[in-house]
């Protein structure tokens, strides 16, 4: 696997606010890389300095090996899709799709095939000579796509592209993009806040958090393996459970998912159930533990607010140290089966 | 950009209307409203009705009658006549020189002013504030204080008396108003239009005047046209920068205050006004008020 | 990877501290041509006003300029601008306040209206001056005394038989030409206040005259101040309509200063009485500033 993009030891402040502290971090070329984080983590920052929109304060950004650090956007061969689209208002969408290649002066003659050809795959040719703030939402994405894919880039830059769009059309969106993608082997670096995205598009994700990377890895490691109990909390539906526990001499805390709990009369932990949610085929149950604890629990049978619930743990991940200390994960207990996540 | 509420007219409009009024009824409260509007509106345009008889009402039922009638008795278009006749009435070349001089105006307007705005709503917002302000004080500056110093430069300079010197004094008044009013059309641009261009492939100098210039095209229109008001109701410095040509002003002023008959200067004058009252017809929605203000609120 | 490592050092102060910031040196570029612009054709003269106020064609270092200026009548001259200024300040903001608020209402005829508020703007203030000389003329009569004689006032007034009533007059004047870029400025500040504070206000109790009160005024402020800056120093500066209407009496500064500046070697003491207006102003900016930022 060649490198298509790397960031190495990037820093960027903004006054005081450090919204990427000595990141580094490699991609490979054809890979499907998502950045994930809650917004205002710099997610959006990280990736202008990529399409060098923002300047990093120190460190070095590459592109197939070549420093692109101060180099404007427009000499890095990038192609980038903004949250809110930036279609130019004032052309109609055949001019938006052609605004790339005539920036690069390729002839009239060849512009017109090419945008042709990106409309038709993306099936938005009827709507070539429309304004595009006559098109629906969905369009303007497919829009914004045409045009970053139209000039064939070497690198794809999205900052949450979906997120504008109606939950229905979103979905069906979201499937297209992992496919165009699979289609044309390019890499792309897709920044979101909401991490069904970085389940279903990503190879790997990446979790920024205070300015730097957390953890990076395939999804599903980032929900079976956290690196830190912050991740723990903030991937998945819920936030992790945690009880105190020591493992191999050390006292910390045992983390699991609501699933990787059986609820059973001759369960060994035992717990109040303060709030029952019924979701599909299973009852989400919100509890407190004798010491006061938080846990949530997942039973296929319904159980009444108060009653007590009783459960064993059958897989855990182990957190060192306080709860509120340095919460390195030491070591974690892997089950042969996985346990089905979520309903 | 058009996108802020067309000032005085629709400001009203773009909001829910006030809790307070009820359904129109002719009750005593509504008559004494309409009263009062109708009294202002004929106090406003009573002026213009004093120019317009001026204009064209023979001059022993106005100037040289001691309580002039209100209703004219006649009309004439004798003043306007005058005012026209090449070989002896001087308003023709002052008319034209002002037209070079206003258009000037608006041009360098524009010319300093997208620059300037677009630099401004880039900048971090205590620098744009220490401009804008600075723009804002130099409108308050007294014109005929700087007219007066400014002569001996301008003589060296070889501008005394040129509408591209006049024009240059006259657009201190011009240009702050024109950067306010552009700083607010480029800051209501979304900001990744220009960021989108750039990845895009243009260059920054081509992003901005090739994207985002267009985009505001009717705020510089705006800009152009008021600047162009602006130079055109100019008199201080065109009457002290003036040499052999005056401009229109400055030749209504010296006719109406000196030699010959001052109506021949009202008459020619309140023509040469129509146009210009049109255009502040049409200019009005977009006399936005927030455009003063950004000086101060930064 | 390794061996790329080192070139991610911060890189030096003075380099860095460029690379930074290199997005802004376009924009600091593109704001430049403006500041040397206003700095030549505007900061550099009003020095230059100072400077020749303390000089004579002789002299390089004096005072004369202001003392022959204080003989002359320099205090009547601040007084009646002062006395100018305050009335015309306070004629077109209680005017202002009046338009906006009709025009802040829905009402049939609004738009028309709107429009004939706005209609003195496009107005050449020299044919304004002109009308308004017919309109208060000092030799009595003229189209006040028509208007006056309609209502059944018969007396004759010559309006430039006293200060204040030559002050009046361009006032008045002033007033008309001028009020709607107030209203343009109050308006779209009324615009800016939410229209769920009033129904809170009526909620709570207030009626018409405590929701001005309470929630206009308070709403406003802001632009009344940038109102208030704007207009007050243009009515300081106020030149061409009491040149027109009234001449030398009473003497305003401006007018001084044209005077002194066309009668031959005054442009020293032209100058002083420039720099006196131009003190006046900044005084009055500051003090504008910093009430209406108070709080
Ligand atoms: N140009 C800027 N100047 C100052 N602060 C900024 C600037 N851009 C972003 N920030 C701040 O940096 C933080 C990260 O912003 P952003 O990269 O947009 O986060 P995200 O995309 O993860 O939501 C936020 O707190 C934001 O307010
Ligand atoms: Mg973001």
């Amino acid at each position: 696997m060649t490198v298509k993009l790397q960031l190495d030891r990037v820093s960027k402040k903004f006054g005081s606010l450090m919204v990427a502290d000595d990141v580094s971090l490699d991609v490979d070329a054809g890979e499907f890389f998502v950045l994930l984080g809650p917004s205002g983590e710099g997610k959006s920052t990280l990736l202008r300095m990529i399409a060098g929109i923002e300047t990093p304060d120190s460190g070095t950004i590459r592109i197939d090996g070549q420093d692109v650090t101060d180099l404007p956007p427009n000499k890095r061969n990038i192609a980038m899709v903004f949250q809110n689209y930036a279609l130019y208002p004032n052309m109609n969408v055949y001019r938006n799709i052609a605004f790339p290649l005539k920036m690069q002066y390729f002839p009239p003659d060849e512009i017109e095939p090419k945008v042709r050809d990106v409309a038709k795959t993306l099936g938005i040719s009827e709507i070539l000579d429309r304004r595009v703030n006559q098109i629906s939402g969905g369009q303007q994405q497919r829009v914004a796509l045409a045009r970053a894919i139209v000039r064939n880039p070497t690198l794809f830059l999205l900052d949450e592209p979906l997120s504008n769009l109606d939950a229905r059309v979103r979905f069906a969106a979201r499937a297209e993009l992992k496919k165009i993608q699979r289609d044309l082997g390019q890499t792309f670096f897709f920044v979101t806040h909401d991490q069904k995205e970085a389940e279903v598009l990503s190879d790997r994700t990446g979790v920024l958090h205070h300015g730097v990377f957390e953890q990076i890895g395939p999804f599903d490691q980032l929900y079976d393996t956290p690196a830190t109990r912050w991740i723990g909390d903030f991937v998945g539906d819920v936030p992790m459970n945690y009880v105190p526990w020591t493992e191999s001499g050390t006292s910390g805390s045992m983390g699991f998912r609501p699933e990787w709990a059986t609820v059973s009369p001759d369960g060994a932990q035992s717990a109040t159930v303060q709030v029952a949610e019924r979701v599909g085929d299973f009852t989400y149950l919100l509890c407190t533990t004798a010491n006061g604890l938080r846990v949530y629990l997942r039973s296929l049978r319904s159980m009444s607010v108060g009653s007590e619930v009783r459960f064993n743990v059958d897989r855990h991940v182990f957190f060192g140290g306080p709860k509120d200390g340095e919460d390195e994960r030491v070591s974690s207990e892997r089950p042969e089966r996985l346990p089905p996540r979520r309903a | 950009m058009s996108a802020g509420p067309p000032l005085a007219v629709a400001a009203g409009e773009e909001r829910p209307p006030a809790p307070r009024r009820g359904r129109k009824r002719w009750t005593l409260a509504n008559v004494g409203f309409y009263a009062v509007v109708v009294a202002l509106s004929a106090a406003l345009l009573f002026p213009i009705y004093v120019i317009f008889l001026l204009a064209f009402v023979p001059d022993h039922y106005t100037i040289f009658s001691f309580v002039p009638p209100l209703i004219p008795p006649a009309l004439t278009l004798t003043n306007l006549e005058t005012g026209l006749a090449l070989s002896t009435a001087p308003f023709l070349p002052s008319m034209y020189f002002s037209l070079e001089i206003a258009f000037l105006v608006g041009v360098i307007a524009l010319a300093i002013g997208i620059p300037t705005a677009y630099g401004l709503s880039r900048l971090s917002r205590g620098i744009a504030y220490a401009v804008t302000t600075v723009m804002f004080i130099v409108n308050m500056l007294p014109s005929i204080v700087i007219a007066i110093p400014i002569t001996v430069p301008f003589i060296k300079a070889g501008l005394y008396g040129s509408a591209l010197g006049i024009a240059l004094t006259q657009e201190l008044l011009a240009l702050p108003v024109t950067v306010f009013l552009l700083v607010g059309a480029f800051q209501g641009l979304p900001r990744d239009l220009e960021n989108q261009a750039r990845v895009d492939g243009a260059g920054r100098i081509r992003a901005i005047f090739g994207n985002l210039v267009p985009l505001i095209v009717p705020a510089l229109a705006a800009s152009f046209l008021l600047a162009w008001m602006f130079s055109w109701d100019e008199s201080t410095f065109a009457l002290i920068l003036y040499s052999t040509n005056p401009t229109l002003p400055v030749t209504i002023f010296l006719t109406v205050t000196g030699r010959g008959n001052p109506l021949v200067g009202v008459a020619f004058s309140f023509v040469a006004t129509v146009p210009v009252i049109i255009l502040t017809v049409i200019l009005q929605k977009y006399l936005k008020g927030e455009d003063f203000t950004v000086g101060v609120r930064g | 990877m390794a061996d790329h490592r080192d070139e991610g050092r911060p890189p030096a102060p003075v380099a860095g501290y460029l690379r930074r910031h290199r997005e802004q040196l376009l924009p600091v570029l593109f704001v430049l041509p403006a500041l040397a612009y206003v700095g030549y054709f505007a900061f550099y003269p009003a020095i230059d006003a100072v400077v020749l106020s303390f000089q004579t064609p002789i002299l390089s270092f004096t005072f004369y300029n202001y003392q022959a200026n204080v003989n002359l009548g320099l205090y009547t001259w601040i007084a009646n601008t002062f006395w100018l200024t305050l009335g015309a300040l306070a004629l077109q903001f209680g005017l202002a306040l009046g338009i906006a608020s009709i025009v802040n209402r829905n009402f049939r005829g609004k738009r028309i209206f709107a429009t004939i508020a706005i209609l003195p703007i496009g107005i050449s203030t020299v044919v304004a001056g002109y009308a308004f000389s017919t309109i208060f003329p000092g030799s009595g009569g003229g189209y006040a005394a028509s208007v006056l004689s309609v209502v059944g006032y018969h007396e004759t007034i010559y309006w430039l038989q006293t200060p204040a009533k030559a002050l009046l007059a361009v006032i008045i004047a002033d007033s008309w030409k001028n009020t709607a870029l107030v209203v343009i400025i109050l308006v779209a500040g009324y615009a800016s206040i939410p229209s769920t504070l009033y129904q809170a206000a009526a909620i709570d109790g207030a009626g018409p005259l405590r929701q001005f009160r309470y929630v206009t005024l308070p709403g406003i402020r802001g632009f009344i101040v940038i109102a208030l800056l704007i207009r007050g120093a243009q009515e300081f500066n106020i030149f061409q309509l009491a040149l027109e209407m009234i001449g030398q009496y009473p003497q305003l500064l401006t007018v001084q200063i044209y005077v002194l500046y066309t009668s031959g070697e005054g442009i020293y003491l032209a100058s002083a009485v420039a720099s006196v207006l131009l003190g006046i102003v900044s005084v009055f900016i500051l003090v504008v500033l910093l009430l209406g930022t108070r709080q």
